[in-house]
């Protein structure tokens, strides 16, 4: 498990130095991060409930205000408060 | 130096969220009947939360070593994304540095290096650090959920199951660069709702994530 693991992290390595920087190459690993995280949030929420749903938004919206440590707690307090309902 | 330290401060509440999560998997562990020295020792070297989980169920006296081996590399592909959208900052540095760096990679520490990247950060230091900080606490949690399994609560309650997909929100939050993330973004997000007889659960980030990263190549690179 942990050799497996530890191959397929470094296999990305590999891929992106072996890949030709072509222009189309380039631009997919320039999206490929933004890309990850959003299949990884979009993924966790419909595998979610309501208040999941509720916490990203007041998540995002504090976030986008600059405030990353507000963010969570505020998207967690919201979830608690409506879980407890 | 300076990276790593940065890297370990930006990556306390990412800490917190792997230390429950690492108490989850102990608990889980100690359920599926792992001594408490296989559970420590596969937190350890495998380093990959949702592989660890998926094989406690195939955990049994046969130890299946094929399927194991399948749901781990299933489970585990979408690490090759991760640092493949490293790989231009990472292979700057030379000799084994990198190679010993991306064993630290998980979507947290990777998170918290894209969010430095944005903000102008290259320095390899912040992922060491960040990936410090998780295998850290991810061991103490794993310890800790195994011993206290019977005590702890229910996270749900005060929301602490969300920890970690809220940090991710907040990382594509940060991660947002304008309008035209629009088309790669979208794509991904809808790539996840395929049917899961097309996608398979532990297959969805991965081709997800490389659908968004399509798009958004076709549309930057046609005339």
């Amino acid at each position: 498990m942990a050799l497996i693991t530890y191959l397929i992290r470094a296999a990305g390595l590999v891929i992106a130095q072996v890949l030709p920087s072509t222009p189309v190459v380039t631009a997919f690993l320039r999206h490929l991060g933004g890309s990850v995280i959003v299949a990884l949030v979009t993924a966790s929420l419909a595998r979610g409930d309501a208040a999941g749903l509720v916490a990203t938004g007041v998540t995002v919206v504090l976030a986008a205000r600059g405030l990353p440590t507000a963010a969570l707690v505020g998207g967690m307090a919201a979830a608690a408060l409506l879980r407890s309902l | 130096m300076q990276g790593v330290k940065r890297g370990v401060l930006a990556s306390i509440p990412l800490g917190i969220a792997s230390a429950v999560l690492g108490a989850g998997f102990g608990v889980a562990a100690r359920q599926a009947g792992l001594p408490v020295w296989a559970s420590l020792l596969m937190s350890g070297s495998v380093f990959a939360g949702a592989a660890q989980f998926a094989v406690l169920p195939l955990w049994s006296a046969s130890l299946p070593m094929a399927p194991i081996w399948f749901s781990t590399f299933a489970v585990n592909a979408r690490f090759m994304l991760l640092s493949a959208s490293l790989a231009p900052w990472l292979t700057r540095y030379r000799g084994a540095t990198p190679w010993a760096s991306v064993f630290l990679l998980g979507e947290g520490p990777w998170a918290v290096a894209m969010q430095a990247h944005a903000k102008g950060d290259r320095d390899l230091g912040v992922v060491v650090g960040s990936g410090l900080v998780v295998w850290t606490v991810w061991m103490a949690g794993t310890a800790l959920g195994f011993l206290a399994a019977p005590a702890l609560g229910d996270p749900r309650r005060v929301g602490l199951d969300l920890v970690l997909v809220l940090f991710f929100a907040a990382s594509m939050t940060s991660a947002w660069r304008g309008p035209r993330d629009l088309a790669p973004w979208g794509a991904a997000a809808l790539a996840t709702r395929l049917p899961t007889s097309i996608v398979a659960p532990e297959w969805q980030v991965l081709v997800a994530a490389v659908v968004g990263a399509a798009v958004g190549a076709w549309r930057d690179t046609r005339r």
